[in-house]
């Protein structure tokens, strides 16, 4: 499906493919060439320069490997061994699209690609969007969006997401709220891994709160298709603007790789509570920086993962003006030979005084087999701050299970009251109450399901 | 069939470590029966097998309550049978409402008998009811269960539990310990209005005072892993004058 005049049809770009590239890499070198003239935007002035650069660099350092600190417990190289194809029909919405009509402000994607019909966020009130496609595809608004959606990220050399997500990139939403706008519902981006194929699906997205703006946004990653998904997010929040941002990974057989980079101006807040509810590999990847004093960000995790499943964790927070906060706070539930990552880099610049960080990880181990890494670090160079962190990890607390057993509660009840106990401190962060029971309902349909600790 | 907790030639240890060594005890429904004595002699954990905890050996002896084989049976299983241990420490969990975990507990005993669900109007009705009679508050209900309650509020949480549950063998241990007063004389005026002719309880205790509030049938002197003395309750007085020197302070 191309979609431009021929005229560049001839601009075959040189990859740098380093020595001993791997076969995913390779492979996902040449489905750039062959598919670069067919991206949205590929006629468009600066379009194929911003991809070229992303797969550039990527074909430069390859996948990131466990000697890079921030993939130290995700090495793509074994974890990525190929490469799908791109995504190129376009999937039926599945069922409960189409039954489900909750109350919010919603943009679907299904295979990577926008879909109008089964989406109600062109009726936000204060709230401009575009689809990444069409402003891709227009020159008048390409630039635009190309500069929101930047490549350089914490130590962009080895971000391979963002690399991926910029040169396949098909679609994402562009939304901005204007300042002092309260939304009155959520709004809710739905990405859907649908079809059988394996395929690629990359979204860029780019999300501004201007000044005073006051916002919840959900974030469903759902399907059951064996994807490989690349998804980012820009996040640009304005003085005083409040982002609460509730997020449920549920891709059983998706490869999920995502990030978020996130700049907070003074008084900024960034509240993000994420879910991983199962998906073979997630890595998820947060750099937040404070740019305005007074900001903070809060954000909770919870993973129930179970199989071989994999998720990652990864933060970067950079204090680089005084007086903001910043907490991290993670639970992991693992069953079987699961693996669960929270790594979280707090940096402290020199003029970040009054700087308060903190960070707890918590892992539930419900098999022999299953692994929780946490990995804080602290790097401090103001002297007058409060930062600390705190891990821990164990099987279910047998004291607690014999009191509930000695209640009359038979032990996989117990263990389920405990599990669930465990997560939903997490999920209690969550501020809207109906998202927030969806996901305790998904908590407990995951436990049920997994029979987790079931013995 | 005679009602009754029958302990017999009871023998459990720790790993390898003995800690009750043939005891033997009967404590008929309708009684009130004390164990004293010395601490680490065992009593905490007669009350731990009673209830089921899997920490320790069982080498020897039986326990029967109502007949049936206790020690056969699964923690839950004795709850559902009546079985209800007050505990001297009552565990913290926190991410489980006090509310949540009482129905939950209420009704899986229900049905481990067979009995239908208790239905949310008539749940609050008992809880209010009985939470009213032991000066708990429904706001301290909406807690995490025991997660930063005093010593007082987990023993009367303990208590609420005994009198919503209505079980038929009573197991208190040292249900006195970091209680003041007051808190004393309503959980024991909770634990004294279930006294019933089908109903049995064992209270244990290092210091008399508790059984001056609930007033014990028998007084069992526990040391070295056995009963070497029963009587009646006025044993109790003349082991808070004499102490418990002469049955030696130790189970070794």
């Amino acid at each position: 499906m191309s979609e431009d005049g021929g005229n560049s049809k001839n601009m075959t770009i040189q990859l740098p493919i380093r020595e001993n590239a791997t076969p995913a890499e390779k492979q996902l070198a040449a489905l750039y060439s062959q598919n670069a003239e067919s991206l949205p935007g590929a006629d468009v002035p600066g379009v194929r320069a911003w991809r070229d650069a992303g797969i550039t660099a990527f074909a430069e350092a390859g996948l990131p490997h466990r000697r890079i600190e921030e993939w130290k417990y995700t090495d793509l190289r074994t974890l990525l061994p190929q490469a799908d194809d791109i995504a190129n029909d376009m999937p039926e919405a599945p069922d409960f699209l189409v039954r489900e009509e909750p109350d919010v402000y919603r943009a679907v994607f299904i295979g990577g690609r926008f879909r109008a019909d089964y989406s109600t966020v062109q009726n936000a009130p204060g709230v401009t969007f575009r689809s990444l496609r069409e402003a891709l595809n227009d020159a008048a608004t390409a630039a635009e969006a190309l500069a929101r959606l930047p490549l350089a990220e914490y130590n962009a050399e080895h971000d391979s997401v963002t690399q991926l997500a910029t040169a396949f990139a098909t679609d994402g939403a562009m939304l901005a709220v204007a300042p002092g706008i309260k939304l009155d519902k959520p709004l809710h981006l739905v990405f859907i891994a649908a079809g059988t194929a394996a395929e690629i699906h990359a979204c860029r997205s780019a999300l501004s709160l201007g000044e005073g703006a006051d916002v919840s946004l959900v974030e469903t990653h759902a399907g059951t298709g064996a994807a490989q998904m690349f998804t980012t997010l820009n996040l640009n929040i304005a003085g005083n603007a409040t982002l609460r941002h509730a997020r449920l990974d549920e891709t059983p057989d998706a490869r999920h790789l995502s990030a978020v980079v996130a700049n907070l101006e003074a008084g900024a807040a960034y509240d993000p509570v994420h879910i991983v509810a199962g998906g073979a590999l997630t890595r998820a990847q947060n750099h937040i920086t404070f740019n305005g004093e007074g900001a903070r960000y809060n954000f909770n995790g919870a993973m129930l993962l179970k199989g071989r499943e994999h998720a990652d964790f990864t933060q970067v927070v950079d204090h680089t003006v005084p007086s903001c906060e910043s907490r991290e706070t993670v639970k992991s539930v693992l069953d079987g030979e699961s693996r669960g990552i929270f790594q979280a880099k707090v940096i402290v610049r020199p003029d970040a005084q009054k700087t308060d960080g903190r960070q707890l990880a918590n892992g539930l181990l419900l098999s022999e087999t299953a692994e929780f890494d946490a990995k804080p670090e602290l790097e401090i160079y103001a002297d007058d701050v409060k930062c600390n962190h705190g891990a821990t990890s164990g099987a279910l607390d047998e004291d607690m299970l014999f009191y509930l057993r000695s209640r009359g509660i038979p032990t996989d009840e117990a263990k389920s009251m405990l599990i669930l106990a465990f997560v939903g401190e997490i999920i209690d962060q969550i501020e809207d109450e109906a998202f927030r029971e969806i996901l305790m309902a998904k908590a407990r349909d995951w436990l049920a399901k997994s029979g987790a600790g079931h013995s | 069939m005679s009602s009754a907790l029958e302990i017999k030639n009871l023998h459990a240890a720790i790993g390898d470590k003995p800690i009750l060594r043939g005891l033997d005890l009967t404590v008929p429904a309708g009684e009130i029966h004390a164990i004293m004595g010395p601490n680490g002699t065992g009593k905490s954990t007669l009350s731990y097998i009673l209830a089921g905890k899997d920490d320790y050996n069982i080498t020897e002896g039986s326990v029967t309550w109502n007949g049936q084989d206790l020690l056969a049976m699964e923690p839950d299983e004795r709850a559902q049978a009546g079985v209800f241990l007050a505990f001297q420490h009552p565990v913290e969990i926190p991410g489980v409402a006090s509310l949540t975990f009482l129905r939950a507990a209420l009704n899986a005993q229900r049905k481990g008998r067979g009995e239908a669900e208790i239905s949310t109007p008539d749940f609050m009705r008992l809880v209010k009811e009985k939470a009213a009679t032991l000066g708990i508050s429904m706001d301290m209900l909406k807690r995490p269960l025991n997660v930063g309650f005093s010593g007082g509020e987990k023993k009367r949480l303990e208590t609420l539990q005994m009198t919503m549950f209505t079980p038929s063998l009573c197991l208190l241990d040292e249900t006195d310990s970091g209680l003041d007063i007051d808190a004393l004389r309503v959980v024991s005026e909770g634990v004294n209005s279930l006294r019933a002719p089908d109903r049995a309880f064992l209270v244990i205790t290092h210091y008399q005072r508790l059984l001056n509030y609930i007033v014990p049938d028998k007084v069992h002197v526990m040391a070295g892993g056995r009963i070497v003395r029963s009587g009646g309750k006025e044993l109790a007085l003349e082991l808070e004058k004499s102490g418990y020197a002469e049955y030696g302070t130790d189970a070794a």
